[in-house]
């Protein structure tokens, strides 16, 4: 597949942390390789990308940060989202869902995206 | 093989050196880097392989370091592991000022001279800073200045460059008529005069009264109080006062519409009658940046003279003109060259016009030495005061270094608990960073408490507010940067550089070595000052010479009084046999030209019997009154000197070997007739005198009887020196009965003469003072490191004694290295000193011969000074007992 334009990659950073966050805590390597496989490759983070929003997002109060040892031993940094990081998810999901409904009305029932 | 390990370590170190990544930040991106390299190698891939790739697809450098940049204060400022990482460092850096601190105290004898090297250092350089930016600040005040120019140009006479700045009205207002470019021009001639209100029985001298033409105050940047710049020069008799000088004859009261009388005229021609004028404007005082003073102007077109000889003042004068855009400069050159050339006159050959940029008028002045020397003097000031601070910058270096192996367990000690070679270098330059800005404090202390002294010595009005001088204090603070810079490299890249390994067992002896680096800053501070001592001493005997040179006249107890007002001219036979029948007089003479009286010289444009113009010679010419030579002590070589009645004219020898009429014996020249405007002939010649600038080459005079209706007139009595306030005061009551409302004044040509001298005597004077700053400042650094040297050596020097060596044997191992050094940077100074004297010599007329003797006594001198030094440090560590010197460990 191939990776979407960086634009559309930098806008929507912050609805795929948050979202994947939803699930539960984890790490940077371990969004990175989900959002990875959620979007078939399409969209594959690189570190000074990553990192940098995960801080940004921790300074805003959005996600916290805990240094956790595993049982099997790497010691590694995960984030988990807060009650704020949960709203402003739900914010988002709103933003992103307004747009998506608004183009569906385009192009749902467009015969010229139909045919 | 490649280790996995060392490579994701060798990758770490990239990130721990770079502050935007935290230690928190870095341990994660490690992690991440080798959970992705575990994958990638899940895969098949080799370790090398799997971390190569791993590292290409992290993205690169400059990108992370730019993200994790904006997040950075983000991080610092939450609750959490970044504001530890602050505080850490705020602690740190409080930790590197105490650690200082102590340092300083534990030598608190050392750090104290540092200190006050480093601030007369600075302060050297903050004077120099303030003195430069007065000089440039010269003229830019007209908010027209990139585009005002004055005119002026240079003529050939007889081989000889003569610049001319005034000219006529005609020319100035030709050029304007030829050249779109030129928007405006004015015209204005200063002269000296006095002005009483005529209800008052009183006058006052003034000297800056300025005829100007209409548009001066629209042209200029002189801001009126009182008046319209259009109106207040447009009709003949108004004039404009300088707040100051308004305040001076009208009080409080508004002084617009008064009416103030103009008595006289000292050059140029004097007035019958008083001339009235209205004032019609008050003018801010003219700025002390300001080539153009002024306390009165009056409009140009006011009539002088009387009878049928009334005619607007101002027909010539210098000439100063606005153009469209400073671009223009060049165009408006050449149409003026133009101009100059098509005017036919007898005076010499046309070389070049001028057309120069008002903001340069300070620099380029013609004539005298004073305004020509000054972008030179700029120079030569700066030069010196950035040596003093050099020498200042290697004291420290030297110091810190030779120092440096007592703070080498501190080093050790920091290494060993994870500082790196960065921090420690960090942590010194801050240490110096630290004391030179309080040395810098001090130093705007000190040139705050010598400002006064300062201005007093050059005549300026330079201040210290830094409220409107925020690039100046900015220029301070670089200094202030450099030099901590200069001064804390090389010390934090030494001691940066120690092995905790080494110095923590005690057993290195850092600082031990010789350094060449260390050696290598002796011997050129010691050069550096002993050039500044050699031009002192140069700078000196310059001085004593031309102080000391037989002028050809003797001025000394010869007084000068100014009878050029019209009413004091018809009087100044009863005023000469007055004068000189009063106790303490001696000789009385009347004259036109006074020897340092420049105005009073008139040029003249004579020949001799030849016909071709570029064969002319420039002579001087005056009126004298047969006492002149006595009153003088001019010295007659040939025929007579003026007589009452004789009509034959006395030439000074330059005169006569200039016009060709005499070679070799004076006699020769008597009795010729020369063309000096008519035909004359030579009665006497007499012994060449200096009647301009000292600093100048004699030039050709020619001296006259005093004619029957004489223009200027000055009265000069020889006094004999005893009783000299009652002989004052004979005078001033004998002039009373004469002058009337005219004040009495009167000056010294001794005093004239002196103030000639006054820019060498400045530059003998900073030369002075500043190579005893230095000699002070090079010893200190000397005594520093033969102190050093003698702590260092103390064992040594107890074993040597116990084993029978004297304190002379002492005394000369210690002291030798350091004479070497002294001596090689003498030797060096010894040319440089030489050439730079030369070259400054060539600016002189009359200037010694150097000889070796300057720079012998110079060099003894610092040799002795250096050998003193060490020699009483080598002394104290020779004369200390063995036993407790081979105790203490």
């Amino acid at each position: 597949m191939p990776s979407l334009p960086k634009p559309l990659v930098a806008a929507s950073i912050k609805p795929f942390v948050l979202s994947v966050l939803s699930d539960g805590p984890s790490y940077g390597y371990a969004i990175i390789q989900r959002v990875h496989d959620i979007t078939r490759g399409q969209i594959h983070y690189t570190t000074s990308t990553l990192y940098p929003v995960l801080h940004s997002l921790e300074n805003q109060g959005f996600l916290t940060s805990y240094w956790q040892t595993s049982v099997e031993g790497p010691r590694r940094k995960y984030y988990r989202l807060t009650a704020k990081g949960a709203k402003a998810l739900a914010k988002e999901k709103q933003q992103w869902l307004d747009v998506h409904t608004a183009l569906m009305q385009l192009w749902g029932p467009s015969p010229a995206l139909g045919s | 093989m490649f280790n996995l390990d060392h490579a994701i370590a060798a990758w770490r170190r990239s990130l721990t050196h770079n502050a935007v990544f935290l230690p928190d930040d870095c341990a994660e991106l490690e992690q991440h880097l080798r959970d992705q390299i575990a994958g990638l190698m899940a895969q098949g891939y080799t370790a090398e392989a799997a971390f190569q790739q791993s590292i290409s697809e992290m993205g690169d450098y400059a990108h992370a370091e730019a993200e994790y940049g904006k997040v950075y204060w983000g991080k610092m400022t939450r609750p959490g592991p970044g504001q530890h990482a602050l505080r850490a460092r705020g602690a740190m850096l409080l930790n590197y000022g105490l650690v200082a601190l102590r340092t300083l105290r534990r030598r608190l004898g050392y750090a104290v001279l540092h200190l006050a090297g480093l601030a007369v250092g600075l302060a050297c350089c903050f004077i120099v800073l303030l003195y430069v930016q007065d000089e440039l600040s010269y003229d830019r005040f007209h908010t027209k200045a990139d585009r005002l120019f004055q005119l002026s140009q240079t003529r050939t006479f007889n081989d000889q460059d003569v610049g001319l700045l005034s000219m006529s009205e005609k020319t100035a207002e030709g050029l304007v008529d030829a050249s779109p470019d030129v928007l405006g021009m004015v015209q204005l001639e200063s002269e000296t005069g006095l002005l009483r209100r005529p209800e008052r029985n009183e006058s006052f001298e003034e000297d800056e009264i300025v005829f100007a033409s209409e548009g001066f105050f629209e042209l200029f940047t002189f801001p009126l109080l009182a008046g319209r710049p259009a109106d207040v020069l447009a009709a003949p008799g108004q004039v404009v006062l300088s707040q100051s000088i308004a305040r001076k004859y009208f009080g409080n009261a508004d002084p617009i519409g008064q009416v103030l009388l103009l008595e006289r005229e000292a050059r140029g021609g004097s007035t019958a009658e008083p001339i009235a004028l209205t004032v019609a404007g008050m003018a801010a005082d003219a700025p002390h940046t300001s080539s153009i003073q002024f306390d009165v102007v009056i409009s140009g077109s006011t009539e002088v003279g009387s009878g049928d000889g009334r005619a607007p003042r101002l027909q010539r004068g210098l000439t100063y003109i606005l153009i469209r855009s400073p671009g223009d400069q060049e165009g408006v050159a050449t149409v003026f060259a133009e101009i100059l050339q098509a005017i036919p006159t007898s005076f010499g050959t046309f070389k070049r016009a001028e057309v120069k940029p008002i903001t340069d008028l300070h620099f380029t002045y013609f004539g005298e030495r004073t305004f020509a020397g000054r972008t030179q003097f700029m120079y030569l000031f700066s030069i010196i005061a950035g040596l003093v601070l050099l020498i200042a910058c290697i004291n420290y270096v030297n110091l810190a270094t030779a120092y440096a192996a007592r703070r080498a367990k501190e080093v050790g000690v920091r290494k060993s608990l994870g500082a790196n070679r960065w921090q420690l270098a960090r942590q010194f330059l801050l240490e110096t960073f630290m004391l030179t800005t309080l040395a810098g404090g001090l130093a705007l202390l000190l040139v705050w408490l010598v400002l006064p002294a300062f201005n007093r010595f050059f005549d300026k009005a330079v201040a210290l507010s830094g409220a409107d001088d925020v690039l100046l204090f900015l220029g301070m603070a670089g200094v202030v940067g450099v030099v901590g810079l200069i001064a804390g490299s090389y010390p934090a890249v030494y001691l940066s550089r120690f092995q905790p390994s080494v110095v923590l067992k005690g057993t290195a002896q850092q600082g031990s070595r010789r350094s060449w680096l260390r050696q290598g800053l002796v011997v050129f501070q010691f050069t550096a000052t002993v050039v500044l001592l050699m031009a002192t001493f140069i700078v000196q005997q310059q001085l004593d010479f031309s102080q000391n040179r037989d002028l050809g006249f003797s001025g000394d107890q010869v007084l000068t009084m100014d009878l050029s007002a019209s009413s004091l001219t018809q009087q100044r036979v009863a005023m000469q046999q007055t004068m000189l029948a009063l106790p303490g007089v001696e000789q009385a003479a009347l004259s036109s030209v006074v020897p340092g009286a420049f105005g009073s010289i008139a040029f003249g444009s004579p020949t001799d019997t030849a016909n071709d113009p570029s064969d002319d010679v420039l002579v001087y010419i005056g009126q004298a009154s047969p006492e002149f030579r006595a009153t003088y002590g001019l010295q007659l070589q040939a025929g007579q000197f003026i007589t009452p009645n004789g009509d034959g004219v006395v030439i000074n020898e330059t005169t006569g070997r200039r016009l060709g009429i005499m070679t070799i014996e004076a006699a020769e020249a008597v009795g010729q007739e020369v063309m000096l405007g008519r035909p004359v002939t030579v009665a006497g010649v007499v012994k060449d005198f200096h009647f301009k600038s000292v600093h100048d080459e004699i030039e050709p005079l020619a001296l006259w009887n005093m004619a029957e209706n004489p223009n200027a007139v000055t009265l000069s009595l020889k006094l004999s020196g005893d009783n000299l306030v009652e002989t004052m005061e004979a005078i001033e009551a004998a002039w009373a009965p004469f002058a009337g409302y005219y004040p009495f004044t009167y000056r010294f040509v001794d005093e004239a003469f002196d103030a000639m001298y006054r820019q060498d005597q400045q530059l003998g004077q900073i030369f002075g003072m500043m190579s005893g700053i230095a000699i002070l400042l090079s010893c200190f650094g000397l005594l520093g490191l033969i102190a050093f040297a003698a702590e260092r050596r103390m064992k040594e020097v107890g074993i040597r004694k116990a084993l029978g060596a004297s304190a002379r044997d002492i005394v000369v191992l210690l002291a030798r290295e350091f004479a070497l050094l002294v001596g090689l940077g003498i030797a060096l100074a010894a040319p440089i000193a030489y050439v730079s004297a030369q070259k400054w010599l060539e600016d002189f007329a009359y200037r010694i011969d150097l000889g070796p003797g300057v720079f012998l006594f110079a060099s003894t001198v610092a040799l002795l000074i250096a050998l003193l030094t060490v020699g009483y440090q080598a002394l104290k560590t020779a004369h200390t007992n063995p036993v407790e010197a081979l105790r203490g460990a």
